[in-house]
């Protein structure tokens, strides 16, 4: 069964053609990818089909994948790239849309949110929170964010965080500690200390 | 240990990724320094907010999206890397060499064709050259070797008529002259012409 594969043998079948191997990597990392995705660009909207891009990239080069390294820290160097590729096309033509649409955003919470009984106010106070995490975040420096997110919500040890950044393990640690306090400061109408 | 110290591994400390010896120096830093205490509460608390940023599930076709952009990339691969393949040029000299001697041999086969449009066209060379009424086996009669297949003889440019003069055929004529069911089948098409006229002039003067 490809499922009782490690992700480095199932590559390696990749590399032979195996569609099969493909369809079980992809059902490994579906969700996490898109949501690193989401987090990382805080567009819900294109965080699919960047995680399109990132299988298909990773299915377009596993004829040159060598198991040096885990395959989760490959697979996230690649679905970081993608993704800085298109916050920066977003950013070049000036419609980066952190905030979004509001009623997307709207949208988006509402979905997100687990308790669906409790009253309007609380859920609206509760979008407005989730919002401006969200934006805060958003306004962070690319590698901080990255690392941020890698770290906190991709359960990545900072050696493999260092891995997918190209940097060192104390840089990591120093670019996590920056978001944080970054995001203290942001979120301190939120955040009562 | 020094604030600042402590501070930059605050987060190391909250998520446990720190030895256990430095823990215990980390715990007794805390207790005695209020600011450090409240960096790390407001730490946790970011960390606890940053919980709330939610998570998306993938759309129930993302598997049946992600195949077909798959087989696209396939077609797409194959296209590319035959027209690269065409790239290189001496692939692209045979290529052209090859199709234009294929265009050339078509034109002149239908050049030859298109002067026998019909049966009469078809009967009226062979007529020319085997003569009216030449049986086809007398055809194939014509210039016989001793080692050779009868059919071969019709390989010769030139045909013998019955009266014996040698006569030669044009090139856009040897089709229809060596078309050996053509002339396998001569005299049955003759005679179904034969029946066919008498048939007709039968029923005319059955009208008449």
């Amino acid at each position: 069964m490809a499922g009782d594969n490690s992700d480095v043998d199932l590559m390696l079948r990749v590399k032979r053609g195996d569609r099969e191997a493909f369809n079980a990597l992809v059902q490994r990392y579906r969700k996490s990818l898109i949501n690193f995705i989401f987090r990382f660009t805080c567009n819900e909207a294109a965080s699919e089909d960047l995680a399109h891009e990132v299988f298909l990239k990773v299915f377009q080069s596993a004829p040159r994948y060598e198991p040096k390294a885990e395959f989760s820290t490959w697979l996230y160097r690649i679905a970081s790239n993608a993704s800085l590729n298109f916050i920066r096309d977003q950013r070049n033509r000036a419609s980066v849309s952190i905030d979004g649409d509001p009623e997307k955003e709207a949208d988006t919470s509402r979905i997100d949110l687990a308790d669906q009984n409790v009253l309007v106010e609380e859920q609206l106070i509760e979008q407005e929170r989730v919002r401006m995490i969200r934006k805060a975040v958003a306004g962070l420096p690319d590698q901080q964010r990255l690392a941020l997110v890698l770290t906190k919500y991709q359960g990545l040890s900072l050696k493999e965080a260092a891995t997918v950044l190209k940097c060192s393990e104390p840089a990591v640690k120093s670019l996590i500690f920056r978001a944080y306090t970054t995001l203290r400061e942001r979120l301190v109408s939120v955040v009562s200390v | 240990m020094d604030c600042r110290k402590i501070q930059d591994n605050l987060l190391e400390y909250q998520h446990n990724r720190l030895p256990e010896g430095l823990k215990i120096e980390f715990r007794h830093h805390l207790e005695a320094c209020l600011e450090c205490r409240s960096f790390l509460e407001s730490l946790k608390l970011v960390d606890a907010e940053l919980d709330r940023f939610g998570e998306i599930a993938s759309s129930p076709y993302f598997d049946q999206k992600l195949n077909v952009r798959l087989d696209d990339l396939a077609r797409q691969s194959w296209h590319s890397g035959f027209f690269q393949l065409l790239k290189q040029p001496y692939v692209f000299s045979f290529a052209f060499l090859f199709l234009a001697t294929v265009s050339v041999w078509i034109g002149i086969r239908h050049q030859q064709a298109a002067r026998l449009k019909t049966l009469e066209d078809v009967i009226r060379v062979q007529e020319k050259y085997l003569g009216s009424g030449f049986p086809t086996e007398v055809a194939r009669e014509v210039t016989p070797t001793s080692d050779q297949h009868p059919d071969s003889t019709l390989e010769s440019k030139t045909v013998q008529t019955p009266a014996g003069v040698e006569q030669v055929i044009p090139d856009q004529d040897r089709a229809v002259v060596e078309n050996i069911d053509l002339l396998e089948n001569y005299d049955t098409i003759k005679n179904l012409d034969l029946a066919d006229s008498k048939a007709s002039l039968e029923s005319s003067t059955e009208t008449n």
